[in-house]
């Protein structure tokens, strides 16, 4: 025994549904990726309703990690990309306004029920 | 550009502008202070207004900034990076960083946790059989459709394991079938439990009972592994173990409210695990590598501190089932009510069946693996030469 | 809604049984296979696959239980040989891999045929009862038809297993197709597509386009269907699964498990 080969891997990402973004969940091995994806759907996706599933050659993966850990490091100070980099409200106040913020805005644009 | 950026803050508030620096790197906290210094000197800016700032900023250079922190915000820094020397990889760890499978790490780091998943792997795959032994005989359909989702949960768990060891052995060239060729070559040891007998429905019921108990335990402990792959896994086979531990207590607790049989049948069950249960944790004292697993943070807590807590949640409720245990010694410390004394099971006893598989059901069980692994190495052949040969198969179906 | 008649119900229980003792049994056997199949993954499909056939078994028992029968525990582990009816094929002893995945082809082959005919019958919970079990067969299928495929082109080894398993399964397909009671079962019904000959021609068909496109020979004509094909009285395996099964409930009967 011991001849046979190890069937290759298959990383595995899983979509919850049509509004989150699909997620790797772990890995299967098989022989094509018809079998990986029938496979995984019983290995990560057996309890619960998926929206979508992919199965991605664990070898089409390059990861910046493992080629480019640079890239991934320390920033010099981005606070202007940030929310929290501004501090407009105590302005506001001296203009007699009311600051706003996104979640807000996101609130106030929530479909209304029509019936 | 900093110059920039403090005397834009400073134009408008300068104690509020303090909430944004948490997004500063140290060493620009440095910079600020001495630009601060700069202004001192040059009379811009009142002594006391800077005491204000500067303690301000000092807080934030020594609390918000350290590494660790930034870790947890997943700006997790890489080995490589590092120094790669052992200390520097304690000092990485020891920091709240994680490895991930391709990091650098120490071989001895590697070497254990191919030890550990393997075997965590291994005892999931070789907890089926003893379970497996039920189903047939299992009393409703709905014990039966658990047992059977319960006992298939134990097989993905073995597989989610076994990749994670998979991929810390590519570099020994050491795959799946390497693996699973371990079991039956007896290579690899798994859990002490699975060598025993289960001769009746209650012993189905507590293993689910205890040994998925203890086992929960255990990875929970796990969840805090310095290998970030493993906690990743973990966090997911925790969650279905909450499943596993609702059905055993399910069945145990119906042959509790049962009749004088199914409540004799329960005490048998728990009378015949309870030693091995005890055994379930390891030694008192920990071997060599086990504290290395817990220098490594592999592991977060030792033998006796995790039958420690397995004894103080599962003492009482099996007391309060009218169920009692097969040890004379079992009392809580009079001086210190959280630890419990015990009888040590027989040690040399039981290790002797993990290490040679020389426990009553060992061989039994490892037969039927070797059924799967050698017996049907033909069928896992067929299926990569079907699909070598055929490319076109996807599209026939 | 349609009303049905007093001898249309029990024409429906005799019908659903039989479906359900085969999805029943099969589960059962299936279960047999866990933790022994060659692959990890493979026995997670396998695992849920028999875990669905089971719950089918039940949801159909259940329907039963709504035209008059006992609960669905009760058919289960409290029902004699001799008003079990399985078709002989699902209640084979386990065998070689090959045979099972050979039967497990045969079966859902016959059981999508079964479903399109059972779904001519007016019964609007049953209409509903298979709509979901269609969503999982349709997995059962492609995945089966993916281990079939790798027997047949799997290599001179394979192709030998795959050959053994179907002249193991062939002499016992006819008995797929009767139904319980005798035929004036589904004859109350009136819908030609119950009829166990249909049934039969329909499946040879669809067995035979795709031996022909995986490459195995055709195994012959089937045998013809014997009206006691679902008889279990003189089955010896199908016995010993009935005793095994009520063993330990049989400890307190009465009591919760």
């Amino acid at each position: 025994m011991g001849s046979v080969m190890d069937s290759p891997v298959y990383e595995v990402f899983g979509q919850h549904d049509a509004l989150s973004f699909p997620t790797h969940v772990g890995s299967v091995r098989a022989a094509s990726a018809t079998l990986a994806l029938l496979l995984a759907r019983e290995t990560y996706f057996r309890r619960d309703a998926v929206f979508d599933l992919w199965v991605v050659p664990r070898t089409s993966i390059f990861s910046a990690r493992q080629h480019d850990p640079l890239m991934l490091g320390d920033r010099t100070n981005k606070a202007y990309r940030l929310p929290s980099g501004y501090d407009n409200a105590p302005i506001w106040k001296q203009f007699k306004a009311q600051a706003q913020t996104i979640e807000e805005v996101a609130l106030d644009m929530t479909p209304p029920r029509r019936s | 550009m900093i110059k920039r950026l403090v005397r834009s803050y400073w134009r408008h508030r300068l104690d509020r502008a303090v909430i944004r620096y948490q997004y500063l790197t140290h060493p620009e906290v440095l910079r600020l202070s001495q630009i601060l210094d700069g202004w001192i000197l040059q009379g811009q800016y009142s002594l006391a207004r800077s005491e204000r700032w500067r303690s301000k900023l000092s807080r934030i250079g020594s609390i918000a900034r350290p590494e660790a922190v930034r870790s947890q915000k997943g700006v997790n820094t890489s080995m490589t990076r590092l120094n790669q020397s052992h200390e520097a990889f304690i000092e990485h760890i020891a920091r709240g960083n994680k490895i991930e499978a391709t990091d650098w790490m120490p071989d001895d780091y590697r070497q254990l946790l191919i030890k550990q998943i393997h075997m965590h792997a291994v005892s999931e795959i070789m907890g089926a059989y003893p379970e497996k032994e039920w189903v047939k005989y299992a009393p409703t359909i709905r014990r039966k459709l658990a047992l059977n989702a319960k006992i298939q949960d134990e097989i993905g768990h073995g597989q989610m394991l076994l990749r994670l060891a998979e991929d810390l052995s590519a570099p020994y060239g050491r795959g799946r079938e390497a693996l699973l060729e371990d079991i039956v070559e007896g290579r690899v040891k798994f859990h002490n439990v699975f060598h025993m007998p289960a001769p009746t429905w209650a012993d189905a019921g507590v293993i689910g009972f205890l040994v998925d108990g203890g086992a929960i335990i255990t990875q929970a402990m796990l969840l805090a592994s310095s290998y970030a792959p493993y906690a990743r896994m973990l966090k997911r086979i925790v969650a279905e173990e909450s499943f596993h531990m609702q059905c055993g207590e399910s069945v145990v607790l119906a042959l509790a409210s049962g009749t004088a049989a199914q409540r004799d049948m329960l005490q048998q069950a728990i009378n015949r695990w309870w030693p091995a249960m005890m055994f379930f944790f390891g030694p008192r004292e920990m071997g060599t590598q086990s504290r290395r697993m817990l220098e490594y943070r592999i592991r977060t807590m030792t033998n006796e501190e995790l039958r420690q807590k397995f004894l103080a949640r599962y003492v009482p409720r099996i007391r309060a089932l009218g169920m009692t245990l097969p040890d004379p010694d079992l009392h809580r410390d009079l001086d210190h009510p959280h630890y419990w004394h015990y009888t040590d099971p027989d040690w040399d006893a039981f290790n002797e069946m993990v290490h040679h598989n020389t426990g009553p059901m060992s061989q039994t069980r490892l037969a039927l693996r070797r059924g799967a692994q050698e017996g049907l190495a033909w069928a896992r052949q067929a299926t990569l030469t079907a699909h070598a040969t055929h490319c076109d198969l996807s599209a026939t179906l | 809604m349609i009303l049905l008649s007093p001898t249309q119900a029990r024409s429906i229980q005799w019908l659903l049984t039989s479906v359900a003792d085969d999805e029943w049994i099969i589960g059962h056997r299936g279960s047999e296979w866990l933790a022994e199949t060659p692959n990890l993954e493979d026995d997670l499909a396998l695992s849920s696959i028999s875990q669905d056939e089971m719950g089918h078994a039940q949801l159909l028992y259940h329907l039963i239980e709504g035209l008059g029968g006992p609960s669905p525990d009760h058919q289960v582990y409290d029902r004699p040989i001799d008003r079990w009816h399985p078709a002989g094929l699902v209640t084979l002893p386990r065998q070689d891999w090959a045979e099972w995945v050979t039967r497990q082809y045969f079966y859902e082959v016959f059981d999508e045929i079964r479903r399109q005919a059972l779904d001519t019958i007016p019964f609007p919970s049953l209409s509903s009862a298979l709509l979901s079990i269609q969503r999982e067969e349709s997995y059962h299928t492609r995945y089966v038809h993916t281990q079939i495929q790798s027997l047949a082109f799997g290599g001179a080894v394979a192709e030998d297993h795959l050959a053994q398993a179907i002249a193991v399964d062939w002499p016992f397909i006819p008995s797929l197709f009767t139904w319980g009671g005798d035929d004036s079962t589904w004859q109350s019904l009136q819908s030609p597509v119950l009829d166990p000959e249909a049934m039969k021609a329909a499946f040879e068909a669809t067995v035979h386009q795709q031996f022909v496109m995986w490459n195995i020979p055709w195994p012959g004509a089937l045998g013809s269907i014997a009206p006691q094909g679902r008889d279990q009285c003189h089955n010896p395996a199908m016995a010993q699964v009935l005793s095994e099964m009520a063993t330990v409930r049989h400890i307190a009967p009465e009591s919760g498990w």
